[in-house]
């Protein structure tokens, strides 16, 4: 059996891969508040787009996460964002700049106990420099806005 | 941290990263996909799943499409809650393969990368490639 360190980048394209996969996993037992936000490191001086998907379980309230933060991230400005979600166990709920410039995410469930995740990132541009996506900070709050 | 191409897991019953689409064009809304699959001798059945994003629609993207590659049975579509692009049908080229067709209203910097599972039996582990791509407006065959 192969077994690949995190993240399982995929499909080398110029400098960068345009899938990342598992670029975070996220655990917690706690069922609230309700929002978790996510820092990602895009920050500014870059012109990006990216697809960043959510999936795994949610216990507490018995349903499977597939859900997806679509965005054009560039120079500082997240434009025409796009939320959906596949399974009901999470909602991709927002996209935000945070106070000192970078790209955040920002997801909500009614309850979230023992809610277990990972993260895969898909670069889909390729007339630019994409980059390797990482979480710099997350939290589970009640911020329904912005929270960095 | 792992760093592959094309990535085979379980002798190819998963095959991520197969293929790739990026393109600008604001016209053209459908994208023809010749495969490297054969029809009708042989006898493969495949699910491909395009993941990405279109910026033009402003929606994340995960479609599907299932087919059967023997005696010329085909599959369908499934479009998931991601509809940033629908999986809009498959059919045979003259050249003697398996198309699929993608549709999106607003194509512009549309990007998505494919992924195969030849998993539902017959043909299981099939490794499968793109031959030719196309973004045009021809709603049926084009190859």
């Amino acid at each position: 059996m192969a077994t690949l360190a995190s993240p399982l980048q995929i499909y080398p394209y110029s400098s960068w891969y345009l899938q990342q996969k598992n670029i975070y996993s996220f655990f917690t037992g706690s069922g609230s508040p309700n929002y978790l936000h996510f820092k990602t490191n895009l920050g500014a001086g870059i012109d990006t787009m990216y697809m960043i998907e959510a999936i795994g379980y949610n216990y507490g309230n018995a349903y499977a996460i597939r859900c997806g933060w679509g965005f054009q991230w560039s120079y500082g400005v997240a434009r025409n964002i796009g939320l959906q979600n596949g399974y009901p166990g999470m909602s991709a709920d927002g996209v935000y700049v945070s106070s000192d410039g970078y790209l955040c995410i920002r997801a909500y469930a009614s309850g979230h106990y023992y809610n277990g995740f990972m993260l895969n990132a898909y670069a889909t541009r390729t007339d630019t420099t994409h980059y390797a996506v990482t979480i710099t900070a997350s939290s589970q709050n009640s911020t329904s806005g912005n929270y960095y | 941290m792992a760093k592959l191409s094309t990535t085979n897991i379980s002798s190819g019953i998963q095959q991520h990263g197969i293929f790739q689409f990026s393109n600008g064009a604001s016209s053209g809304n459908y994208i023809h996909m010749e495969t490297t699959i054969t029809q009708p001798s042989s006898n493969i059945m495949m699910m491909l799943e395009a993941v990405g994003y279109n910026y033009g629609a402003s929606l994340p993207v995960r479609c599907a499409w299932t087919f059967y590659s023997y005696a010329y049975a085909l599959g369908g579509g499934n479009n998931g809650a991601y509809t940033g692009l629908s999986a809009d049908g498959i059919y045979y080229t003259s050249a003697g393969y398996v198309a699929i067709r993608a549709y999106t209203s607003s194509p512009y910097y549309l990007g998505f990368t494919l992924d195969a599972y030849p998993a539902a039996g017959n043909g299981g582990g099939t490794i499968i490639g793109i031959r030719r791509v196309s973004q045009n407006s021809t709603s049926g065959a084009y190859y």
